[in-house]
């Protein structure tokens, strides 16, 4: 057995879809979505048994044992720069691995009923082994470029499955989004690359971790790793891409923009956390702005009808608890979250995905509603995840939600401050996502009648994932035994608990009757103007720097200095000519010579002049 | 160094193609030049597979040629030019491959300018002696030149003449200044000569003369890359030439002028060199995101990769101004990269010209549907220009960025702003001609054959070296 094995499966599963894809076109043939789900699926659950395997043989060992390196080839050598593609597993990795290639599996799965009218699955299918692929590199990698090479290779995965309805210009549009967004995270990324390489003089991530910098330096590097992680993981300033993700297929959504990918910044903290720990001004920005995202992104999720926006700003919201986690050093805790939001997150996205296929892609919650009775095992499965996200005992959720409330007060990095806005912020959580679930299926249906007839429940192949991961956002709490013994931890819990359920009454009594669409303000509809910002400030902006550097230097300057020397040439040419002196050629080469030999000599003047300055 | 004869093959072979190509039937013109370009590219791979070029190794060869004046013939294969040989000699295959109005129209002309073109080039590339490299580098412009004036498009005259003028306006510095060295040379050493390793000596005293020589220098390569401000003549060139054209310029034009910096800039000015190293880096970074904005509000595609380049170079030109041997064995392997890239980007998108007529980034022209293989070959294409990691381009950029970074953060760090807007502009590229809904559908069949082949070598040459490419650089010895 080998770790490489966990990558492998899915890397043949991408190429034997892609292939087949290539192949297809040029025949014209068509591809049913039964044969490359199944390949995919399959591919995913071999993986996720090989890290089954790695689970059984890590239990009960001792953690110097709980790791295993294995050089792949040598990468890059240079000089005394020298890289290994080398895989590593231990107990981080493994639990991100099981996460994706479990939650995966039952995702590909989902998919063959899903996709089932899509003209070109095996396309699908490859994209999304190519994400698993690279989202296994990810957190196996065993130095930063590698862990790069997953971080840019999901990137690319998200591009694309985004765009994958590429007729429709406007999704193709978000994709770009998600991508240029994420690039501009990368750029921490590299930089914090090259500022490890010149302090530390490795990439290997457990040299990183282990070597003494200064606290500058520290800081630094902490602070561009977190930098790049805000991208990835849609937190505060780089968070508008995920709303618009939602244009890709559902399964998509709750795959990459829910279980896996976005949690790649948690994971990446983790990694870090030792250097973290040094860093205290580093974790206090991180514990603001986590808990900061997941208000605001709470506040809009409120005044959303999309039911898959509700869910996307939800997944900010979540993920912002996990940044919370991490900010004030429980950083086990926010991994937990990430393990519990895995499974309910993926249950709601899937549900909802079920819902939407049911209702022939119709996708605001105030044109449904009633669903209950003719989509039972959606509805049933769909309560347990709400419950789990609310954090009501003895859902998932509760463990892992309340371990990040109480280390946010009780942990030393913790504050009044911190506690307060995440309790609001699981008060708001209970209120939105109450009325998404009362609206959906309990509240009296608000369908087009043609609509309504053709409502059905999904086949087996769709809500057999949903089960098992019900069954999962049910158990999911108690893989993990926290030794949160402070006295006030009780209170806290009963507390949250009593706010949460209290704010879903409250939401419950408020919808449970409505039978027309909400007034929301459009103002937080819009997400707080954030998004509208963003374009006009950055997207037209680079637009006008663009334009404006065209117009003035490059046309005006450069290629006017351009026209005015051919014209000279051309002048002086002629008015030798006029002349009828010797050899034109001559005199022109002459004339070249001199003008040229005057500039040169400017020139010389003014870089000289720069560099006095300089100095 | 190992002295030897072979190396005066790679001159010869492609001046004969270029002679014997008047005898050969109009129609087999293509498979003519396809067969002595694939012969070319084997000989210097078989060459260079025989070298040597650890601890700065390699062949040379010494013919004399107009002794008495200092100018010898001497041809030096170290780990530098190599790769820009082997480069030329792939790129001059794939181009030669590709079908076009210059295989119609005259055939035999465009023949006998490509091989002489290449020949000038290895000239170029292989010549240790000064006054030689600066024949071929002037040699290099006639086929050029011809070749936007005979295939080009409409607007050829001005864009040419400009292409002209400038590469003249540095050439001529450059001449001046080789022959100030060669004089330089004489006064120390009693001796006239034009030989690298001669005028090297003078390197060690460093006076305001040599400081002029080195500007003169500095500007020939500067636009021949092209660094900002002097990328003027760029853009018109190589919207108006014909593709082949196109591909040689930023493929192998432009890795001239790298070349240039690095072999000869570098060891007879290092000083100098040293000296203006801060303004160099500020405008090479200036340079990549200069060109990555200019690319944004582009609507011609070729004009946008034509921008692209400039920035990509940009990239290049960091590396080199890093005055390291990882910087320039890094600039090295990013040069070759970017000219496979470029190569194919150029490639893919004439198949798509001939496919589809008026594409602009005002609109979208939906082609993927209709095209599929040639939309997923253009897509890695895309990728390796945006430097994915897993692509050779992200050897060669992550490796000049990593040994930049610790000569100036604030540069490296503004370049790196390039990389952004290079996902901006590269994806725009690609949505704009492949996605949304296409108007109309034409009955050409997607790619196949001789250019599936061609760019499916390529990429996989990108991807495989993207993850092995331990080869380029041994240029540095391990420490």
């Amino acid at each position: 057995m080998s770790i490489l094995l966990i990558v492998l499966f899915p890397l043949i599963g991408f190429l034997i879809n892609g292939i087949r894809y290539i192949i297809s076109t040029k025949k014209g043939t068509k591809i049913s979505s039964q044969q490359s789900g199944m390949i995919a699926t399959f591919a995913m659950v071999l993986s996720f048994l090989v890290s089954v395997y790695y689970y059984f043989q890590f239990n009960g060992q001792s953690n110097e044992v709980k790791l295993i390196d294995q050089n792949l080839f040598s990468w890059i050598k240079i000089g005394a720069f020298h890289l290994d593609f080398a895989l590593r597993l231990d107990p981080l990795s493994l639990l991100f691995s099981l996460i994706i290639t479990g939650v995966g599996s039952l995702i590909h799965l989902y998919s063959i009923g899903y996709m089932k009218e899509d003209a070109s699955p095996a396309k699908y299918f490859s994209y999304l082994n190519l994400f698993c692929f690279m989202m296994l590199n990810l957190v196996l990698g065993s130095s930063m470029p590698h862990v790069f090479l997953g971080w840019e290779g999901v990137g690319l995965a998200s591009y694309l499955l985004i765009g994958y309805w590429n007729l429709d210009v406007e999704k193709v549009m978000a994709g770009q989004k998600a991508f240029v967004m994420n690039r501009i995270g990368d750029l921490g990324f590299l930089i914090a690359m090259f500022v490890a390489y010149k302090y530390v003089g490795s990439l290997d991530l457990i040299e990183i971790q282990k070597s003494t910098m200064s606290p500058f330096v520290v800081t630094v590097f902490t602070g561009l790793v977190f930098f790049a992680c805000t991208g990835k993981s849609a937190q505060i300033p780089l968070f508008t891409w995920l709303p618009d993700a939602m244009a890709g297929p559902t399964p998509v959504s709750a795959l990459i923009h829910a279980a896996t990918m976005v949690t790649s910044g948690v994971y990446l903290l983790n990694r870090i956390s030792p250097l973290l720990i040094q860093a205290p001004q580093v974790l206090s920005v991180i514990a603001i702005v986590g808990v900061t995202t997941a208000f605001i992104a709470a506040i809009i999720a409120c005044a959303q009808k999309d039911i898959k926006k509700i869910l996307a700003y939800s997944t900010i919201s979540q993920l912002g608890f996990m940044f919370l986690a991490c900010g004030v050093g429980a950083f086990d805790a926010g991994v937990f979250h990430v393990m519990t939001h895995a499974f309910f997150k993926a249950l709601m996205f899937l549900g909802a995905g079920s819902v939407i296929h049911a209702l022939h892609e119709e996708q605001n919650i105030f044109k449904m509603g009633g669903l209950s009775k003719k989509l039972p095992i959606t509805t049933i499965t769909f309560v347990v995840g709400w419950a789990a996200i609310l954090g009501i005992p003895p859902f998932s959720g509760f463990f892992s939600k309340d371990e990040i409330i109480i280390e946010s007060l009780n942990s030393p990095y913790g504050n009044q401050v911190l506690f307060a806005m995440a309790l609001l912020t699981a008060l708001l959580t209970a209120f939105y996502m109450t009325r998404l679930l009362v609206l959906v299926f309990f509240s009296p249906s608000r369908m087009d009648k043609d609509v309504e007839e053709h409502v059905h429940e999904s086949p087996l192949v769709m809500t057999f994932p949903l089960i098992v991961l019900a069954v999962l956002s049910l158990i999911g709490g108690f893989w993990h035994h926290s030794e949160g013994a402070h006295e006030n931890s009780q209170m806290i819990m009963i507390t949250s608990v009593a706010v949460a359920i209290l704010s879903a009454g409250f939401s419950f009594y408020r919808y449970r009757k409505f039978d027309s669409e909400e007034q929301t303000n459009n103002f937080i509809e819009n997400g707080l103007g954030i998004n509208n910002f963003y374009n006009n400030f950055f997207g037209k902006g680079v637009t006008i720097v663009s334009k404006g550097l065209f117009r003035w230097i490059e046309a005006g300057i450069i290629q006017n200095g351009l026209k005015f020397c051919t014209w000279a040439v051309e002048f002086s040419g002629n008015v030798l000519k006029s002349f009828q002196v010797g050899s034109v050629q001559v005199y022109l080469m002459m004339m070249v010579l001199l003008g040229l030999s005057l500039m040169i000599w400017v020139l010389q003047g003014v870089m000289h002049g720069v560099l006095i300055y300089g100095k | 160094m190992e002295n030897n004869q072979e190396l005066t093959a790679l001159l010869i072979l492609p001046l004969l193609g270029s002679l014997l190509s008047w005898f050969i039937p109009k129609a087999s013109q293509r498979l003519y030049a396809l067969l002595v370009s694939f012969l070319q590219l084997a000989t210097g791979i078989y060459i260079a597979s025989h070298a040597n070029f650890t601890k700065g190794g390699g062949l040379e060869q010494t013919l004399p040629w107009l002794s008495d004046l200092g100018i010898q013939l001497q041809l030096r294969l170290d780990s530098t030019s190599v790769w820009f040989v082997l480069l030329s000699g792939f790129v001059s295959f794939v181009v030669l491959g590709l079908k076009g109005s210059w295989y119609r129209k005259q055939a035999r002309l465009f023949t006998s300018l490509s091989f002489f073109l290449i020949f000038a080039m290895n000239t170029a590339f292989l010549s240790t002696n000064l006054i030689v490299f600066y024949l071929a580098y002037e040699a290099v412009f006639i086929p050029m030149i011809l070749m936007v004036g005979i295939w080009g498009t409409n607007a050829k005259a001005t864009s040419v003449f400009r292409f002209f003028l400038m590469s003249f306006f540095g050439s001529i510095l450059m001449l001046v200044s080789i022959f100030y060295l060669s004089y330089l040379s004489f006064l120390k050493t009693g001796n006239l000569s034009t030989n690298l390793d001669d005028l090297m000596k003078l390197s060690a005293d460093s006076n305001i003369s040599l400081s002029l020589c080195f500007v003169g220098f500095l500007l020939a390569f500067a636009i021949k890359v092209p660094l900002f401000p002097f990328h003027g003549w760029l853009k018109e060139v190589y919207v108006n030439a014909p593709t082949p054209a196109t591909i040689w310029m930023s493929s192998l034009l432009s890795k001239l002028g790298v070349f240039g910096f690095i072999r000869f800039i570098g060891p007879l000015f290092m000083p100098t060199f040293v000296e203006y190293q801060g303004v160099l880096l500020a405008l090479a970074a200036f340079s990549v995101i200069y060109a990555a904005f200019l690319a944004i509000q582009e609507k011609n595609p070729k004009s946008l990769l034509a921008y692209s380049s400039i920035s990509h170079l940009g990239f290049v030109m960091l590396g080199v101004f890093s005055l390291s041997d990882a910087g320039r064995t890094s600039a090295i392997v990013l040069s070759v990269s970017h000219g496979l890239t470029s190569a194919v980007l150029f490639y893919l998108y004439d198949l798509i010209e001939v496919r589809k007529e008026g594409i602009s980034m005002d609109r979208y022209s939906g082609m993927a549907r209709q095209y599929p293989i040639l939309f997923v070959c253009l897509f890695i294409g895309v990728l390796a220009s945006l430097s994915l990691p897993g692509t050779f381009n992200f050897v060669g950029e992550f490796l000049v960025m990593l040994h930049a970074y610790p000569v100036s953060a604030l540069c490296t760090i503004l370049s790196g702003i390039g990389v952004i807007l290079g996902s901006v502009y590269m994806l725009k590229f690609y949505q704009r001609i492949g996605f949304g809904k296409s108007e109309e559908m034409t009955s050409t069949a997607d790619i196949h054959g001789f250019d599936l082949i061609v760019v499916m070598v390529i990429l996989a040459i990108i991807i495989y070296f993207g993850f092995q490419p331990s080869i380029f650089l041994g240029g540095v010895d391990n420490v």
